[in-house]
């Protein structure tokens, strides 16, 4: 077990540099010159007199002329130390501020992710455990309807009818419980399809399996198949499910927090791609794919704990 | 002629969800094909002494904060995100598939050089990739297909690597290879043929979250820009008058609503009918 978890990591480290590098020459093609980028945000408004002279000062602070690879490097090895580089526009800590950024991100997402957890994976059971019949049907239909609808629109609905005709709810702030609900329902509608359709599947594929047919000649209750050996066999799936929907919440959710002005790392990110600031989008990328390289990794160990194929096996499939 | 009649039922019973997704589809369609030459109305004409009408006969729709008809540029609208989606996922399958065959006929380092690559860009998650993308290449609908593109075409090669890894073992495939076919040869028109199926299926079942990936860039101001009537701009002009006018957000939110449903319900249609299992496979994505 233990030397399948340092694989793991290993692996998943890995993972990690090679999307920081990606990620760092995606940002470094821009066009422009960086430097330009920098000084325009320290002297708003006056752009013309920004000189050739301080050009090439700002270059060589922040190491611009240097060859990409040896960039990255230098990125590398501070990041590797916890300096993640320095805002353009914030002059602060680029790790500074994702980190004061995470826990509302993250507090929102498990909320929502939670529901919609509660919702359908007792939908997806029940669908799954009765094939075909109206209910599989109907929710089948509700679940592919509820991932149609854009998440942006979605939340300009939920502000029409709650706040603008109702004027039950307030639209933006973050101080009281109340401003939970919309972003809440937004993140969490976009979830329910994923979570259900998975639910579903796996619950079906087990309910195919011969140990269920065995169960049910030995005159076994539908009820006592499910909770005896269903169950037990969909953890791994919907475990992993819950893995991946957990990992993507810190990337999940851009549009809904620039909508509700929520202060997380999805309207940071946002915020700096609008203004081209380089070293906090690197920041963010990377923070948000290692929530999601540390969940998938957690998923990897608890399944592998729980499954002694996958342990043994090395692999899933 | 009532047997077949009953088939028909029975066809139509068993794989409602395809039934109803291509009827509606096809709906879709022909309204996109129809529609620009039933509109009475300029999509673009601005007209300031009709603004923020709401829907009446004139304007069903309502006119949105330039006294443009919402209507016609809804409906002008679906040629653009549907036409972004389409060029999306053909040319990510194309590039994908193509990757994918190569990387499982070749085995070896290529085949592990290339899908370490797939395993990086499936461990991005897939609207901040195409955030980075565009905030590199700057905005505009080009930018927004190639973004979208360089998010999709992983998922179409691990598909299409699988596909080929099982199709290889055939006898078939071995028996082109004893009578001396090139690589090609056998690439093009032994491997490539057996797995199309399959990739037209998964490829069906991105197109709704693709639309909705486009419209989404669009809204944030990084795709389709000002005057287009791409869906997610609209909205977003929309958004600052959602008190006075929602019609102006609400119409063209519908009409990506209908769409991505009937391309989803098309999908899951066509999976269900095809292949149940390799659905669930792309449904782990």
């Amino acid at each position: 077990m233990l030397k399948f978890a340092v694989k793991r990591v290993v692996a998943c480290f890995f993972v990690l540099i090679a999307v920081s590098f990606l990620s760092f020459i995606v940002l470094s093609l821009a066009p422009g010159d960086t430097a330009v980028t920098i000084l325009t945000h320290t002297f708003i408004g006056f752009d013309d007199i920004i000189h050739d002279a301080d050009v090439q000062t700002v270059s060589q602070l922040y190491n611009l002329d240097s060859p990409l690879i040896l960039q990255y490097w230098a990125w590398l090895k501070g990041a590797l130390l916890g300096n993640w580089g320095t805002s353009y526009v914030h002059n602060v800590p680029v790790w500074s501020l994702i980190l004061s950024k995470i826990p509302y991100t993250l507090f929102l997402g498990l909320i929502a992710f939670f529901a919609a957890f509660i919702i359908s994976v007792p939908m997806g059971l029940y669908a799954a455990a009765h094939r075909n019949g109206a209910f599989d049907h109907i929710s089948r239909f509700v679940t592919i309807f509820f991932g149609s609808i854009p998440n942006f629109w979605l939340a300009l609905v939920l502000i029409i009818v709650f706040c603008i005709k109702l004027n039950w709810l307030p639209v933006t702030g973050i101080g009281s419980p109340l401003n939970f609900i919309l972003p809440g329902i937004t993140l969490m509608v976009g979830m329910i399809p994923t979570t259900f359709r998975i639910t579903r599947s796996s619950m079906s594929e087990v309910m195919g399996q011969d140990y269920i047919a065995t169960a049910k000649s030995k005159g076994l209750t539908p009820p006592q198949i499910v909770s005896k050996h269903a169950l037990v066999n969909v953890a791994p799936s919907v475990i992993t499910m819950a893995g991946l929907e957990i990992g993507h919440i810190l990337g999940g959710s851009v549009i809904v927090e620039t909508i509700f002005v929520w202060p997380g790392i999805g309207k940071l990110l946002y915020d700096s791609i609008i203004s081209k600031d380089y070293p906090m989008m690197q920041g963010c990328i990377v923070t948000i794919s290692l929530g999601y390289i540390i969940a998938m990794f957690l998923v990897d160990v608890i399944t592998a704990s729980i499954d002694p194929r996958i342990r043994l096996g090395g692999s899933r499939n | 002629m009532n047997n077949k009649l009953d088939g028909f039922r029975h066809f139509c019973r068993r794989n409602s969800l395809f039934v109803i997704g291509s009827i509606s589809v096809i709906l879709i369609l022909f309204t996109m094909t129809v529609g620009p030459s039933l509109c009475t109305h300029d999509p673009n004409a601005v007209k300031y002494s009709e603004k923020c009408i709401s829907p009446c006969a004139e304007y069903p729709f309502g006119t949105d904060f330039s006294g443009r008809c919402v209507l016609c540029r809804v409906i002008y609208g679906a040629h653009i995100s549907i036409g972004v989606a389409l060029v999306v996922v053909v040319v990510g399958a194309f590039i994908g598939v193509t990757v994918g065959i190569v990387a499982g006929y070749a085995g070896g380092a290529v085949d592990s050089i290339l899908m370490r690559l797939v395993e990086i860009m499936l461990s991005f998650p897939g609207t901040i990739f195409a955030l980075a993308v565009l905030g590199t290449l700057g905005n505009g609908t080009i930018n927004q297909i190639i973004a979208l593109t360089v998010v999709r075409w992983a998922h179409y090669a691990r598909l299409a690597r699988g596909e080929t890894l099982t199709v290889m073992n055939s006898d078939y495939i071995q028996a082109a290879q004893a009578i001396g076919n090139s690589r090609l040869r056998i690439i093009v028109s032994y491997i490539f043929p057996n797995i199309i199926g399959q990739i037209i299926v998964i490829a069906t079942l991105s197109i709704g979250p693709v639309i909705l990936a486009g419209a989404a860039l669009s809204y944030l101001g990084l795709g389709a820009q000002i005057p287009s009537p791409e869906w997610g701009l609209m909205i977003n002009g929309g958004k600052e008058y959602i008190r006075q006018a929602p019609w102006i957000t609400l119409a063209p939110g519908m009409a990506a609503v209908l769409t991505v449903f009937a391309f989803n319900l098309l999908g899951e249609g066509i999976g269900d009918m095809i292949d149940p299992r390799l659905k669930e496979k792309a449904e782990a994505d």
